[in-house]
């Protein structure tokens, strides 16, 4: 097959996975507005529309494998092709979180008991979606810098949701226990979905840069390795 | 492996190899540096084989530049360019085949055990039984099967068991099984990929420190070719192997360094994994994603 159509194919597929992601995104912030009870929708569609998401997952991927197997692509069409397979998993993970939320908030409706809403948890979903963002960003714009710089910002979220583990545990003596713990869960979800946005910004400096960061605390699997934008012009580590 | 020098070389210079590239770093050097007198090299690995600004023309026309590299013994090094690039040119110079072609001018050194290939006192018969060489095109002898592994060994003067060195040269080439109740049939009557096989049994039966391949499965089919490059990893235990071949994901597949050659010039060389998913010279990146020129 000529190379024109490869690349089509692999345009085609790097929009569909941002378009899921796009779903995702909206998952999520539908999710924790009804955890913070501002919500425009109900936990229900929250729900059905997971179903999609997993179902476009499984698509993208079987896209993915199919160009892997019919290409054998190498470099930066292979790397691309694996990023899109990893971030791919990653936001169907994340979709997973989003329902986790809705479910809590149903159960939530009912007992119809419902604890007051720790203020750290806005905050929370405020960095955690901004992660998410920027994460999937830099994978459009190929920015490693930007990608490398998400785990630090998830060290705010982890605090930020042991602060709500306390405050929570506090809640517990006064408030129905059940609910308190649906919060936590609640919290729990919100900071999942920021660590899979942190992988996905893992994901975007192997993309661009063809270095593992994962599980170094940001650092370079190994000392050497210079990788380029596509274009050819040299990412500064 | 063979003790005998190839010629008048000294007895042992294995030792003798000049000094690696600097650094500190275990891994290869990843560009060829034209002219440079420090060959990229694996600088953990002893060489089998170095060359230093080696460069061929034909009647004037460059066919490569001042290429300078180390292979690693028994690995498996694969050159890989497009048509024209110089790599079968360049695989040719280092069991000196481009003797045989008379427009052909070589310049620069290739160092096997410390010693020029090229120097004067080699002989160049000597220096093919030590560096054997496998064609694109499979070329058994139009004899038996059992006198195609044995005729090298004729001709070398062997005064061994010949039935026992033929026996494990199709061993070893993972013929045997294939052929043991038909050794006088004709050669010709072989399959493409059993001839390949056989063509290899019979540069192995020579006992060579180095096996040359160029383009050893182009000719083959799927199955054949699968066969010949499980070969060239079980053959990587006893020998060093360079490998010339268009097919780069043959060249992934069985090679531990890559080179990439492009109008005669070493444009990237090193470890076959990171050169394949992260290609450091723009050259090798469109080279490999196909968006060359």
């Amino acid at each position: 097959m000529p190379k024109e159509h490869f690349d089509q194919q692999l345009d085609t597929l790097k929009q569909r996975l941002l378009d899921m992601s796009h779903g995702v995104e909206e998952q999520v912030a539908e999710a924790v507005a009804l955890a913070t009870r501002q919500e425009s929708i109900e936990p229900e569609e929250i729900l059905e529309r997971d179903q999609e998401i997993d179902d476009e997952e499984v698509a993208i991927e079987e896209t993915a494998i199919e160009l892997l197997a019919l290409h054998q692509p190498m470099a930066i069409d292979l790397r691309t092709i694996v990023t899109i397979l990893k971030i791919n998993n990653d936001l169907e993970r994340v979709g997973d979180h989003a329902v986790n939320i809705a479910e809590a908030v149903l159960r939530l409706r009912e007992k119809g008991e419902y604890p007051p809403v720790p203020p750290q948890l806005e905050e929370m979903n405020r960095l955690a979606r901004g992660i998410l963002r920027d994460a999937l960003d830099a994978f459009v714009n190929l920015d490693a810098e930007t990608a490398r710089q998400l785990g630090a910002r998830d060290d705010e979220v982890d605090a930020l949701h042991e602060s709500v583990f306390r405050v929570m545990l506090t809640h517990m003596l006064d408030e129905d226990i059940s609910a308190c713990l649906q919060m936590l869960l609640i919290s729990r979800n919100i900071e999942r979905i920021a660590d899979h946005a942190v992988n996905i910004g893992e994901d975007v400096v192997y993309l661009v840069q063809g270095r593992t960061i994962r599980h170094t605390g940001g650092k370079d699997e190994e000392g050497e390795g210079g990788g380029r934008q596509r274009d050819g012009s040299p990412v500064s580590a | 492996m063979p003790e005998e020098p190839l010629v008048d070389i000294q007895a042992d210079t294995a030792d003798t190899a000049p000094e690696e590239a600097g650094g500190a770093s275990g891994s290869p050097s990843t560009s060829g540096s034209p002219g440079a007198d420090t060959p990229p090299v694996a600088r953990d690995l002893e060489a089998a084989l170095e060359t230093r600004t080696l460069s061929v023309d034909y009647d004037g026309d460059t066919a490569v530049s001042e290429i300078s590299l180390s292979i690693p013994r028994n690995r498996i090094v694969a050159f890989i360019g497009p048509s024209g690039c110089g790599k079968s040119t360049f695989l040719r110079c280092l069991n000196r085949m481009n003797d045989l072609i008379p427009a052909a001018n070589v310049s620069g050194e290739v160092l096997f055990r410390g010693k020029n290939l090229y120097d004067s006192d080699v002989d160049p018969v000597e220096v093919r039984r030590r560096i054997g060489m496998v064609f694109q095109k499979p070329n058994p002898f139009p004899k038996s099967i059992y006198e195609n592994v044995a005729f090298g060994l004729r001709v070398n003067g062997y005064q061994g068991d010949l039935e026992e060195r033929v026996e494990t040269s199709l061993r070893a080439a993972a013929l045997w099984d294939e052929v043991k109740d038909r050794l006088e049939d004709s050669a010709l009557g072989l399959s493409g990929g059993q001839q390949q096989r056989l063509c290899i049994a019979r540069a192995l039966a020579v006992e060579p420190e180095i096996l040359l391949m160029d383009e050893p499965a182009s000719a083959l089919d799927p199955i054949a070719t699968g066969r010949i490059e499980d070969l060239i990893e079980d053959l990587k235990q006893d020998y060093t192997i360079v490998i010339v071949t268009h097919n780069m994901q043959q060249a992934a597949r069985v090679s531990d360094l890559t080179a990439f050659l492009y109008m005669g010039e070493l444009v990237e060389f090193g470890d076959t994994d990171r050169l394949f998913t992260n290609p450091r010279e723009q050259r090798t990146e469109q080279y490999i994603t196909g968006r060359f020129g």
